[in-house]
Parts: C-alpha cells; sequence; structure tokens
C-alpha cells in the first residue's frame, strides 16, 4: 500500500509497470494540490499507532522529515540508492530522494522580450517590472511554502522576511498554487511567476507561448526539490514495501518520470535521460533540507502574517 | 399521535441514534478529546487560538462579510427569480427547474474554472468591443462565482416558499389588493422561512468555503485555519481555530430553528398556483426577468464551457474510459451514503419533530454542516485508526461513512418536510391496524415517504459524487474516487480531460436528481391518489 503526493497521471504507469513487472498488487492513495499538504501527511501523522501504509512517495523533502521527525518512517536504505548523491539522502537512511523537480520562473513570451527575462528572485522587486504582472503561489503550501523556508536558510530570516515583505509591499499576485501560476502566465493574463518545473514544462510542451528560466543560475542556484520515497514503521507489509522503493529508486524509473515530464533533474549519476526543456546542467542551491524544515515553522508564521491579511 | 418511526420502533431509533453518534458525530467528538488531551498535557496556551484577535479577526470579518453578501444575493436572486417561473405553465416551470435545481450539486471549484475559461474565451470578443476583460480576482470576482454556485440553492428555497403559500389565501388577497401588492404583502412575508433558511444554508455554506475565495485572492479566515494547519500538522490547533466558526454556524443554524420549523409545518400537498395570470408592475417582471436571466446564465454557462473544453463525444468518451474505475467507486460511495442518509434521515425527522424543548436536537443534528470536510476526514481517521484485523476490509466503506456524516441533515430536513406534508390520519390509522411495526413500515410508512426518501438518498448521492476535502483522507488504498482523479488532472494541466471528467460528474448528478425528483414526484401522485381515493 503506497500513500503518493506525486500527481495521479505520473504516478500511476510507474505503480502499474510496478505491478506488472514484479507480480506484487499495488494499492494506492493519492493526495491533490488543493489538499494543500494536509492530505496524506496528516493521514498518516493520525495513522501512526496503526499504520495502513506500507510506502509514502512524496513529491518533496520537507513533509517527509517531518514525518521523519514525529517517527513515522523506519530506515530503508535501498541497494538502490548507493549511487545517488549525499545532498538527497537523509543521513540515518529514513527516505531516499530521486527524480527531482526545480523551481523555476515561467514568462510569458507574447509579453517579455527575450531580451528582458527575468533571471532571478531579484527581478520580482525590480521596479521597471510591475508588480501586478507578476505572481507567486501562497508561500505557506507546497513547493512554494518549502522554497521560503530554503531562502530562509539560506539568506537568514531576516533578509528572507524582507524579500517577501517588498513583493507584498509591491502588489505581487499571491494565488492559490503554482498550477495557477502557470495558467495566469500561459493565458497572458500575468507577465511571468515561480512555480515548479513540471508545471511550467507542461505549459511549454502543450505549445503556450511560455519560456522555462531556471531562478539565480549565476548566483546562489536554484532550488532543487527531490521526491522522496520511504518506508512506513510498523507498516504491514514491509517485503513488498522495499520492493516498491527498490524499484523507484532504479534509474529507468527516474528516466521514466522524466519522460513522463515531471522530473527534469534526474539524480542518478548515470541517467541519461532524454532532452528535457531545461539545462541538464543545473546549478543547485546549496541548502541542506533538514535546515529547510528547521526553518519551516518560523517562516510559515511570519509570512502567514505577511500575505493573510 | 402519528407514527412514522424507523422499523422496530424505539429500537430502531435507538439504533439510528447510535448510528448518527459514531458516524455523524464520532470524528468531532474524537478531535475534540485529542485537543482536551493537548490542552491538558501543557498546551493550555493554545486556548488563546479559540478568540481570534488582530489579523485573524480581519480575516473572520472577511469571511463574514463575503458569506453575508453572497446569501444576501442567492437569496435576492433567487426569489425574483422563482416569483417569475411561478407565474409561467407549470410544464415550463417544471422544466426549467428541472435544469437548474440540480447543478446545486456541482462543487464550487468548477464553477470557478468553468468562469474562468468563459472570461478568457470571451476576451477577444470584448477587445473587439473595446472592453477590457473582468480582472479575475478580487470581490466582485468571488461574489459572482459563488453566487453562481449557489443560485440553484438560493431558487430551491424560494421556489418551496412559493410552492407552499396557501392558494385560497393569495386568491382572497387579489380580491382586495392588486397583483404587486399580494406579492409584497401576503407571498412575500410567508415564503420568508423558506427563504431565510435558504440563506442560512447559503451563508454556511460559503463560510466553509476557502477554495473559491484563495483562488480570487480574497483572504478569509478557513484559509488561515488551513495554513496554520499545514504548518503545524496539529489537528488540536486546527479546531481550536475552528471553534469561532462553529459557534457562528451553530448561531446561524440556532437562527434558523424557527424558519425551518415554519418551513416544515407549513407544507401544504402540491396544489394550483395563480387562478387567473398575476398583473405585475413592468418594473417588477423586469427584474424578475433580470434576475432569472442572471441566475440562467450563472448556472447553465459553466456548462457550456465544459462542453467546449471537452472536446467532444470522443473527447468526454477517452475521459470517462481514463476514470471507469474511480467513477464506479464514486457511484458506490454516494449511492451508499444516499441510501444510508435516507433511512437514518428518517429516524433524525422523526426524532425532530416531536422536538419541542429547547432546540438541542436540532443544534445536534445540523452541527455536521458546520464543521470542515477536512476536519471531519481527518476525525474519521482518527476513529477508524484503531482497527485491526479483518476489521480494516470494512475501511471500504469510509467515504460513504463520511459522506453520510456530512449530508444527512439536509437528508433530515426533506424528510421532515415530507412528513409535514401528509395527513397524520395515515400514520394513526396505519398504527391502529397493523400491531407489526415491521409490517406497518413497509406495507404503509415507507410507501407514504416514498417520495422524501428517494429525493433526500438522490440529493445526498449528488452532493456526495462530487464532494473532495472528506473523500480524500476516508478513501482506503486502491480505491479511488472522481473528484480526486479531477483534481489531479488540473493541477497536472489536462483542462480537456479534466472538462470531460466535470460533465461526466453533470451528467451522473443530473440523471441522478431528474431520476429520483421524477420517481418522488411520481409516487407523490400515486399517494396522493389514494388519499383521493
Amino acid at each position: 500500500m503506497v500513500y503518493t503526493s506525486v500527481d495521479q497521471p505520473y504516478a500511476e504507469p510507474i505503480l502499474a509497470e510496478f505491478e506488472r513487472e514484479t507480480g506484487i498488487r499495488v494499492r494506492a492513495v493519492y493526495d491533490v494540490e488543493a489538499s494543500k499538504t494536509t492530505g496524506l501527511v496528516n493521514r498518516l501523522l493520525a495513522e501512526t499507532s496503526s499504520p495502513r501504509a506500507d510506502v509514502f512517495w512524496s513529491s518533496e523533502v520537507v513533509q517527509m522529515i517531518l514525518l521523519e521527525e514525529r517517527g513515522v518512517l523506519a530506515v530503508y536504505e535501498s541497494p538502490q540508492a548507493v549511487d545517488l548523491p549525499d545532498q538527497y539522502q537523509d543521513p540515518e537512511g529514513y527516505w531516499t530522494g530521486f527524480a527531482a523537480r526545480a523551481r523555476a520562473i515561467i514568462v510569458n513570451t507574447d509579453l517579455v522580450p527575450a531580451s528582458d527575462f527575468p533571471r532571478g528572485l531579484a527581478d520580482f522587486l525590480d521596479p521597471s517590472r510591475p508588480g501586478e504582472s507578476i505572481a507567486i503561489a501562497y508561500p505557506f503550501f507546497g513547493t512554494t511554502a518549502t522554497h521560503a523556508a530554503a531562502l530562509y536558510a539560506l539568506q537568514g530570516p531576516e533578509a528572507a522576511l524582507g524579500f517577501f515583505e517588498e513583493l507584498a509591499g509591491r502588489g505581487v499576485r499571491v494565488v492559490d498554487g503554482n498550477s495557477v501560476v502557470r495558467d495566469l502566465v500561459a493565458s497572458g493574463e500575468l507577465a511571468f511567476g515561480l512555480t515548479d518545473t513540471d508545471d511550467a514544462c507542461g505549459a511549454l510542451r502543450r505549445g503556450e507561448p511560455v519560456a522555462v528560466i531556471l531562478p539565480d543560475q549565476d548566483g546562489p542556484g536554484t532550488l532543487v526539490i527531490p521526491s522522496t520515497v520511504a518506508l512506513i514503521a510498523d507498516s504491514p507489509n514491509p517485503e513488498q514495501g522495499r520492493a516498491l522503493i527498490d524499484y523507484l529508486l532504479r534509474p529507468e524509473t527516474e528516466e521514466a518520470l522524466v519522460r513522463a515530464g515531471y522530473s527534469h533533474v534526474p539524480l542518478h549519476p548515470d541517467t541519461s535521460p532524454p532532452e528535457t526543456c531545461i539545462s541538464s546542467d543545473v546549478a543547485a542551491m546549496e541548502v541542506d533540507y533538514h535546515d529547510v524544515y528547521d526553518y519551516f515553522a518560523v517562516s510559515q508564521e511570519q509570512l502567514r502574517a505577511v500575505f493573510l491579511r | 399521535m402519528p407514527d412514522a418511526s424507523l422499523p422496530g420502533g424505539p429500537l430502531g431509533q435507538a439504533l439510528a441514534l447510535g448510528i448518527y453518534l459514531l458516524v455523524v458525530m464520532g470524528p468531532l467528538l474524537a478531535l475534540t478529546g485529542l485537543t482536551v488531551r493537548s490542552l491538558l498535557g501543557g498546551q493550555a496556551d493554545e486556548l488563546a487560538l479559540v478568540l481570534p484577535t488582530g489579523r485573524r479577526l480581519e480575516l473572520l470579518a472577511n469571511s463574514l462579510a463575503l458569506s453575508a453578501a453572497v446569501a444576501a444575493l442567492v437569496t435576492v436572486e433567487g426569489w425574483l427569480a422563482a416569483t417569475a417561473i411561478w407565474a409561467m405553465a407549470r410544464s415550463r416551470a417544471n422544466a426549467l427547474l428541472f435544469l437548474v435545481l440540480p447543478l446545486a450539486a456541482l462543487p464550487p471549484y468548477l464553477y470557478a474554472l468553468a468562469w474562468f475559461g468563459l472570461v478568457r474565451g470571451l476576451e477577444p470578443l470584448l477587445a473587439l468591443l473595446g472592453l477590457g476583460a473582468p480582472a479575475p480576482y478580487g470581490w466582485t470576482g468571488v461574489l459572482w462565482v459563488q453566487g453562481a454556485a449557489f443560485a440553484p440553492l438560493g431558487l430551491g428555497f424560494a421556489w418551496l416558499g412559493l410552492r407552499n403559500l396557501d392558494p385560497d389565501l393569495i386568491d382572497s388577497g387579489r380580491t382586495a389588493r392588486h397583483d404587486a401588492a399580494v406579492l409584497a404583502r401576503i407571498a412575500l412575508p410567508m415564503s420568508a422561512p423558506a427563504l431565510a433558511t435558504g440563506a442560512g444554508i447559503v451563508f454556511l455554506l460559503s463560510l466553509l468555503d476557502y477554495s473559491v475565495p484563495s483562488l480570487f485572492q480574497i483572504n478569509v479566515y478557513p484559509l488561515e485555519v488551513f495554513a496554520d494547519y499545514s504548518a503545524t500538522n496539529s489537528p488540536e490547533r486546527a479546531l481550536l481555530m475552528t471553534i469561532p466558526l462553529l459557534l457562528i454556524a451553530g448561531a446561524a443554524a440556532a437562527s434558523l430553528l424557527r424558519p425551518i420549523r415554519a418551513l416544515t409545518t407549513r407544507m401544504p400537498s402540491g396544489g394550483r398556483r395563480w387562478s387567473s395570470p398575476p398583473h405585475w408592475p413592468v418594473g417588477l417582471i423586469t427584474l424578475q426577468w433580470l434576475a432569472l436571466g442572471l441566475l440562467s446564465l450563472q448556472a447553465l454557462a459553466p456548462l457550456g464551457v465544459l462542453l467546449a473544453q471537452s472536446g467532444g463525444l470522443g473527447g468526454i468518451g477517452l475521459s470517462l474510459a481514463s476514470a471507469w474505475g474511480d467513477l464506479r467507486s464514486s457511484l458506490w460511495s454516494a449511492g451508499l451514503a444516499g441510501a444510508m442518509s435516507a433511512l437514518v434521515g428518517m429516524g433524525l425527522a422523526r426524532r425532530l419533530r416531536n422536538e419541542t424543548g429547547g432546540g438541542v436536537w436540532w443544534l445536534l443534528a445540523m452541527a455536521p454542516l458546520a464543521i470542515p470536510a477536512s476536519l471531519a476526514g481527518l476525525g474519521f481517521v482518527v476513529v477508524t485508526a484503531p482497527l485491526e484485523g479483518s476489521l480494516r476490509g470494512a475501511l471500504v466503506l469510509g467515504p460513504a461513512l463520511v459522506l453520510f456524516g456530512r449530508f444527512v441533515p439536509l437528508s433530515a430536513l426533506i424528510l421532515l418536510a415530507q412528513m409535514r406534508r401528509l395527513d397524520p390520519l395515515l400514520f394513526e390509522s396505519a398504527r391502529l391496524s397493523e400491531s407489526s411495526a415491521w409490517r406497518r413500515a413497509i406495507l404503509v410508512e415507507i410507501p407514504l415517504l416514498g417520495g422524501g426518501l428517494l429525493a433526500a438518498a438522490g440529493l445526498v448521492f449528488a452532493l456526495s459524487l462530487g464532494e473532495l476535502g472528506a473523500t480524500l483522507l476516508a478513501v482506503p488504498p486502491g480505491m479511488g474516487a472522481l473528484s480526486i482523479r479531477i483534481y489531479n488532472y488540473l493541477h497536472y494541466g489536462a483542462s480537456e480531460t479534466v472538462a470531460g471528467l466535470c460533465l461526466v460528474l453533470e451528467i451522473c448528478v443530473l440523471a441522478a436528481a431528474v431520476g429520483t425528483l421524477a420517481l418522488a414526484a411520481r409516487w407523490e401522485r400515486r399517494i396522493a391518489s389514494g388519499e383521493a381515493g
């Protein structure tokens, strides 16, 4: 039994292929963006005393660390993970990152000439770019919340809070999720916005007039957000759970997720993915995800006061 | 005393009450238990969350203003439109009502998406006319979309109020005053209980919704609760922060008790409307038709948008094929929730009918309407977490149970209204002539209440089919739901598939609604002819 916050259209074919190859039947529960991460993570927390899931396959990392801290996860170091970079693995072996996405700026090419494309987060504060033509998602949900906490960890709370206060002061549109940012930019309602690579590249693939920029490649780098997978402590079917984790962590599965348009930053060194909509050479932001987790609560508290009024 | 109890009399009622407390109130009680434990365990300072101050108070004020405005808008528009329908020939009126009323079951989020699509589609036309497209954010947008989503409810309750009027009273009034005065002095005050009930229910639904306001960048209190919950993963904090909403919702429900009672004690058994066509001033007729046109546009335009985006029949077929398993699961859960709501709602309705005290039963019965969906779902997880072994197999019933818990109050209201409409002597003679409660129930009571049972089951089925918040937490591994798949594809950006699946959902809702309404009407006619005979 697997709980997953990876979008159903991406996760379902992978799980079906696992069933076909191994003969192990998979029963999945999917999360949705609209549940704002309160869906499956809270369900796993509520089920801690009597777990029903064997595996949690998350679309990001901070909620996985939360589950680790709350004792929901079991240690499992998959043999398929030996080649994966240490930065994307839990040092104690509770979870493993793979098939990453990255934060991205999506730009409407009808509205912004290539010579004027934003290059980084500083452009969100550029006075020559009207604040009301720019969007971010609420920074207290999903990967935008993770990004906010990462900025807290990287720049320090004061500087990061100042950045968001300035965004709010400029009248930047704060909308209900990364997919809404994508849709508003793709439709020409807005000039550019901050979202994830899967959203931005999806719009590009559908022929929308957009460009995808990885922010701050010449500076502190782009925040890379790995998918993470973990075994649930005291799960009902641990053996099958480990088999699924091994399967998900294979380079072939990562390639399939890249081909499907979910991941754009494969983490296996020997993965030879098909061409994606972004450069294969991503300068990643140097952050420790446990530090990001440590700043999560305080960033949420402060940013709610900035944006929810 | 007329007797419309469940089979088994007191035993049946006790069973219904037990199920009600366990399934409907259980999740809330479980969360309350967790919260009390947390407060006693050293988190007493979190009690401060109950009292919103500063920014949270402003958000609560936003919520109240929005909900009140939406309720007022929907009620006025619904009443004006209903008065226009009231003057129509019966066949035209019925056709219009059958088309619009079932749309009450579609989630507001779908209305928002459809209207976003419509505005974008109209942009070139508006540009040709030298007009800009309306900004897709702000109070106007959220009022329009929530108004559209709840417009069928407003119309439904206003129609109920007008249908409730005694035609002889209207005719007597017309002999002394002109028709506009009759409408203002007789029809409006007498349909006020129905209007107040509808306004109250719309207020509650709007008060708990954060998804549509957040799409339009209107920050409301439920979003603050959700953001805190997302950051802390603490259901105890979420429950404490929800208490102001529960209190407001409770006060709203309490203020509805009198109109609901009045509504359900005045129901005549259908019958004629105007003895001759009414003559209203041109100004009033204009307002009525404006309201009817606006309501039809609000409610029906999303259908057109979804049809245009879905890629035609082929596209709908592909969407259906991709979600066939989820649709089956949703139909099963919604059907079961509908059936359970009808049966337990019957016991609850009987209890409410006999309620003469301080309204505690009314508050208890209406409380589920004030519980946010995600908390209801989480409470269900807490209640069922200890289940072990083969008992876990029963969790396949999870979505049905949690949906039943959310919507059974509406079912009880419908059945209460149905009971009020029937001649008490029918029940009394059945009680005297048939000693077996089971035989009495099967041979007399269920047939007599059949129309109401079908309508109650149909309404809960329709509402359940599109529900997301609680379903997401209650669905067991391996079991999908149509609403979950729709929201997943929404994020994925597959607008064609989303539109196709929304249409599938809408077709199911319409089919269920039309089917149950038609069956209920037929049943009612049979009962009426039996009465006449």
